[in-house]
């Protein structure tokens, strides 16, 4: 094996500094040596780049090797342009040489700034949950085989998953067989006989209600969480028409939610779309006539749970989930169901957000309502209406925190500034809202007092 | 200089032609004097030296056979002084793996010793075998030839019986341990022996101050976090907790106290509620509210933190034990903290008065920044940032660059504090000791150097490694560290005596990432060539072999009750691995049988077909690995374990083509 870098090489440089004729052993000698410096630099530019933990060799990379050889750096190659040789052939050999561009000064000095580049940021995101890795857009989608389903024999579900990890193509596509095998005979007898009880046709409400309890106080299913969380938001998608199950389907997330043994957090991201779905999905249940409703404000509850225990340590849990509720609210192409699911899991978060979030948009709301009142056929008024009451309702629920009735009254009110003050309502809630307020609480003071709470005359 | 005649392939070197030039030497060198020896094998040593790190395994192999045979000429010739001299400034080149060969040897000083003494003989009589590279002896004929190094092209002619191999270098880990080579008949394992030196791998037992107060405090509080939680397994109250810890202090062999100084324990005036009282009870909580991981129970959770719109810049991470700060180092030689628990960084203000700052009443806490800000840039450095460590109290981080210092920054106030000089060239890697105070540095000029922080000098140098020291780790018990490098070895150093105490060898790449677990007794190592190997650090013995990962492999952490072991690679996937599986017997109680198995194992390896047959499964895992996460276009720069063992994994973000 002879060197790679040429000894014409060698003598094409010794003639551009001016030495003509170089000897031939001359020309071989120093090949070899340029050689072996170029494999010095290699070496040394690759420790670079890997402890810059890149894949790429940079100019600086290169410039950092001569320095550490005590070689004069190369200026002018630290840009990240890529370089290319250009090849040129002459009838005897080739030549290659790097393109350089002429640059026009006057073009260079009125071209505009280039973009002032994104600072660096990072994200969080869970790679695994307990040997899982969660379905979720940070990470890759996998591309194996679907996950066997866990109810069935775990002997079998393992032996399936093995033999599908060979078969693709040789690549290494895990999908967790060993949270599966890790699952005790007990635990695997505890899910089957849970989930036999809440969903299996023989079973009763005694049953289920055992079911649920058991899962609100157990201490051993830390385990098993994966596979809960799992089931439920499997079946939320598959029984968003029916009801019963759906209902069961929540009481078990509140006794998961209510057990105080359980570390959740990790599986929370998976939940709350279950909930959230249960809330505010458009249609739930066969017939629009079923009482949904009913579902809906048990949802809110649980969603109000989570955020009252989880709150404090996932600060933007809060406004993530106000923000959909708020969204699905004043969004006027949603339907009423939608907007109920809404207004419930709003004012189930508590009066500060009824105050901050619901009161600055009550006005088009009870202008929407309105239209679609006047518009509508009997169902949608019927709808309306809930949405109306629940609006109220959580008016009900400001007043009563705001506990107005019980401050003692100023007694110097005169007649002229309650009657600004229906005027002023007016302008605030709207016409609609303040006919309601009028016919629910009557009494003229505690509606001024109201009025001042909800922000005054500002 | 890579030229080289033609040679036919597993040839002894004498029957070439090309070999018969160099027998002309042969008349002169016959009468030479003592010093051409001692030069002669100086300049070829330090030419060794200075060679590629492709080459220069190999050519080390070469350097001891030639340096027995030059000292047994000048035994031989009569020149004792001058043996004597050349055996006192070259022996500790081939301490680590021809010990036993140098002890015989050395005592040899008169000529007709070299008659008599059956080592020698051994030596005189029979041809040492080595197998070459035909690049690498070609390039050390050219070497030898050009300058007309006659003593020594007449010993590897006369002594040496050399089979070479086409290609540009062996693919063994390391030449010189090399089965092949050595003299027929007589084998020497040197790196067993060396590896036997007495080791204390017991973590370092608790001032007995500062247990006292320990237990006072719990005592006080009677554990009121026990309270919260309605737990029908009641778990151990703290004080039980801490107790337990102690008794398992005093069972480990030979932990003595008091061999590496630390300072004295923070004491906060009367009623001593210290600083380090106050971290050893947090430790105590952890340890308590630790979720145990292991292959048959839970799995790792891993949380993982990816960097956008780094442009390639950042190159290395470091986060933080309690996994409140992460720091990166930039190439363009800045640094910057971000916060991981959502609070803003407040550092201190910088207008305090330096007489406010008095006695145990004042608080500092008044002189935060009101507003913090999401992240703090460090800057000082001038030139890439190559490495970043948090102290474990993680009031201070270390760093260290290209610039060829170490720096220390504190976290209260986001300022340089000290800049450490002393390195010759860029430095690698650093890692604060797990006990504070001291730190460690990896550096390309082959030296690892101690420091404390408050000594602008280093304490200790670490030379012994043949090219860059590229990664250096911490023993928990801060009385060892442990340096990876390009010559494809990991050692183990005594820090009070500044020695070699482990030399391990199997990788056949450099090594870019160490792990100690927390109890002391195993070793993980990989790097560049994608395989993990766990190491008994008590028998100085490769238990086994992980292999899975595709890319270079920069990261890795054991799970604190030592069942799991992560890694992360450049190939964007964090790997989760059983290290139990395939290990028989528990290190922990009988070690005899650990040993045999391992010999099994090694026996094993050697064995061709089994070779071959590994070739094969290159592309497959080993089975012990339990899990793959990959992330998206991620490479994972760092991974480890918080106290409470959840798994945290951060890297940057590759945009564009990969």
């Amino acid at each position: 094996m002879a060197g790679f870098f040429p000894k014409e090489t060698v003598k094409n440089t010794a003639e551009v500094v001016g030495i003509s004729n170089l000897k031939d052993e001359v020309a071989l000698a120093l090949a070899h040596d340029v050689e072996y410096r170029l494999y010095e630099i290699i070496q040394e530019a690759t420790k670079f780049m890997r402890h810059s933990k890149r894949t790429k060799l940079t100019g600086d990379d290169i410039n950092h090797a001569l320095r550490v050889r005590n070689v004069e750096p190369l200026y002018g190659f630290n840009v990240p342009i890529s370089y290319k040789f250009e090849r040129l052939s002459t009838n005897t050999m080739d030549l290659y040489y790097l393109e350089d561009d002429e640059l026009d000064f006057e073009s260079l000095i009125d071209a505009p700034l280039p973009k002032v580049p994104q600072d660096v940021i990072f994200t969080a995101h869970w790679l695994a949950v307990e040997g899982v890795q969660p379905l979720i857009p940070h990470n890759p989608t996998i591309k194996g085989p679907v996950k066997t389903k866990i109810t069935k024999n775990i002997a079998s579900t393992h032996e399936n998953l093995e033999s599908n990890i060979t078969e693709v193509n040789g690549t290494i596509e895990m999908t967790n067989p060993s949270t599966i095998q890790s699952i005790s005979q007990e635990h695997q007898r505890y899910y089957d006989s849970i989930v036999n009880a809440v969903f299996s046709l023989e079973s009763n409400d005694i049953l289920r209600n055992q079911a649920f309890s058991s899962l609100s106080v157990d201490t051993g299913i830390n385990k098993l969480l994966p596979h809960f969380t799992k089931l439920i938001c499997e079946k939320v998608v598959e029984n968003i028409r029916n009801l019963e199950v759906l209902d069961y389907l929540m009481n078990m997330t509140k006794s998961l939610l209510s057990n105080e043994t359980v570390y959740l957090d990790p599986h929370l991201h998976q939940l709350i779309p279950a909930i959230l779905t249960c809330l505010v999905s458009k249609r739930l249940g066969l017939r629009s006539t079923e009482d949904h409703w009913s579902l809906r404000e048990f949802a809110a509850k649980i969603i109000a749970d989570i955020i009252k225990r989880y709150g404090p340590a996932y600060h933007t849990l809060k406004p993530r989930i106000t923000k959909t509720l708020i969204r699905a609210l004043l969004d006027p192409n949603k339907s009423f169901s939608t907007q109920y699911g809404a207004i419930v899991g709003l004012s189930a978060l508590g009066p500060e957000i009824i105050k901050i979030l619901m009161l600055p948009n009550i006005k088009t709301y009870g202008a929407f309502i309105r239209t679609q009142t006047e518009s509508g056929d009997a169902v949608a008024r019927g709808e309306a209406e809930r949405c109306l009451q629940a609006v109220m309702d959580a008016l009900d629920k400001l007043v009563e925190d705001l506990s107005l009735g019980k401050m003692p009254r100023p007694k110097n009110l005169s007649q002229q500034r309650v009657v600004n003050l229906r005027e002023k309502l007016t302008e605030k809630l709207g016409n609609l809202f303040t006919e309601k307020i009028y016919e629910r609480f009557q009494d003229e003071d505690l509606i001024h007092d109201i009025f001042n709470s909800f922000g005054g005359e500002q | 200089m890579l030229r080289h005649e033609s040679r036919s392939r597993a040839q002894s070197l004498s029957e070439t032609p090309a070999f018969q030039n160099y027998i002309l030497y042969f008349n002169d060198a016959t009468n030479v004097s003592p010093e051409i020896y001692h030069s002669q094998y100086g300049s070829f040593r330090a030419w060794i030296d200075n060679s590629l790190d492709a080459y220069k395994l190999e050519l080390r192999a070469l350097l001891f056979p030639v340096f027995v045979h030059v000292y047994l000429d000048l035994v031989a010739k009569g020149f004792q002084a001058e043996a004597a001299h050349l055996m006192e400034t070259y022996k500790s080149d081939h301490l680590e793996f021809h010990s036993s060969q140098i002890n015989k040897i050395s005592v040899i000083t008169h000529p007709h010793h070299v008659q008599e003494n059956e080592t020698a003989q051994i030596f005189r009589n029979n041809k040492y075998n080595l197998r070459l590279s035909d690049t690498v002896l070609g390039l050390c004929m050219n070497y030898l030839q050009e300058n007309k190094f006659n003593v020594l092209l007449r010993i590897i002619n006369q002594y040496l019986n050399v089979k070479t191999e086409t290609g540009h270098q062996l693919n063994t880990s390391l030449p010189e341990l090399d089965q092949a080579n050595g003299i027929s008949g007589h084998t020497f394992d040197e790196l067993e022996q060396f590896n036997k030196q007495k080791v204390y791998l017991g973590s370092r037992p608790m001032d007995s101050q500062l247990r006292e107060e320990i237990e006072t405090v719990l005592k006080e509080e009677g554990s009121p976090q026990a309270i919260h939680f309605v737990d029908p397994m009641p778990s151990p109250s703290l004080l039980q907790e801490h107790n337990q810890r102690i008794s398992r202090e005093q069972s480990y062999e030979g932990s003595e106290r008091g061999d590496i100084p630390f300072p004295p324990h923070a004491d906060n005036g009367a009623f001593s509620k210290g600083v380090d009282v106050q971290a050893e009870i947090a430790a105590l909580n952890d340890i308590r509210n630790r979720i145990t991981l292991g292959p048959t129970s839970t799995l790792p959770s891993i949380c993982f933190y990816t960097f956008h719109n780094s442009y390639d810049s950042l190159n290395c991470l470091s986060i933080s034990k309690d996994a409140s700060l992460i720091a990166g180092g930039f190439a363009e030689s800045y640094i910057k903290i971000w916060s991981l628990n959502g609070e803003k960084i407040k550092g201190l203000r910088s207008n305090i008065k330096a007489n406010y700052v008095n006695g145990t009443t004042f608080d500092l806490e008044r002189f935060r920044e009101k507003e913090g800000s999401e992240f703090k840039r460090l800057t000082g450095h001038s030139g890439p940032v190559f490495g970043l460590s948090f102290s474990p109290d993680r009031r201070y981080l270390v760093s260290c660059s290209e610039d060829k210092t170490a720096r220390l920054w504190s976290t209260d106030t986001y300022t340089n504090l000290v800049c450490y000089k002393g390195h010759n060239y860029s430095i690698w890697d650093i890692d604060f000791c797990p006990l504070g105070f001291y730190f460690a540095t990896a550096s390309h000029d082959r030296t690892a150097r101690l420091w404390s922080c408050d000594q602008i000098f280093q304490l200790r140098i670490f030379a012994g490694h043949l090219s860059d020291v590229d990664t250096v780790k911490f023993h928990p018990n801060a009385r060892y560290i442990f340096t990876g490098s390009s010559d494809r070895t990991v050692r183990m150093w005594d820090i009070q005596e500044g020695e070699t105490v482990r030399v391990f060898s199997g990788h056949t790449g450099t090594i870019y990432s160490l792990a100690i677990s927390d109890d002391g007794k195993l070793l993980a190592s990989a790097g560049e060539d994608k395989t993990i190997k766990i190491w008994d650090l008590g028998s100085g013995k490769c238990i086994k072999t992980m292999k899975g990962h595709q890319r270079i492999i920069y990261s890795l952490d054991f799970s604190k009750e030592r069942s799991i072991l992560v890694s992360g690679s450049a190939d964007s996937t964090v790997r989760v691995w059983d290290v139990n599986k395939g290990i028989t017997t528990d290190i922990n109680d009988n070690p005899e049988t650990l040993i045999s198995r391992i010999n099994m194992e090694d026996s094993s390896t050697v064995n061709p077909v089994n070779e071959r047959a590994k070739h094969a499964e290159e592309n497959l895992h080993s089975d012990d690995l339990i899990s793959t996460f990959p992330t998206k276009r991620t490479p994972v720069y760092k991974v480890l374990f918080t106290p409470r063992n959840l798994c945290l994994g951060a890297g940057a973000f590759v945009a564009g083509d990969l």
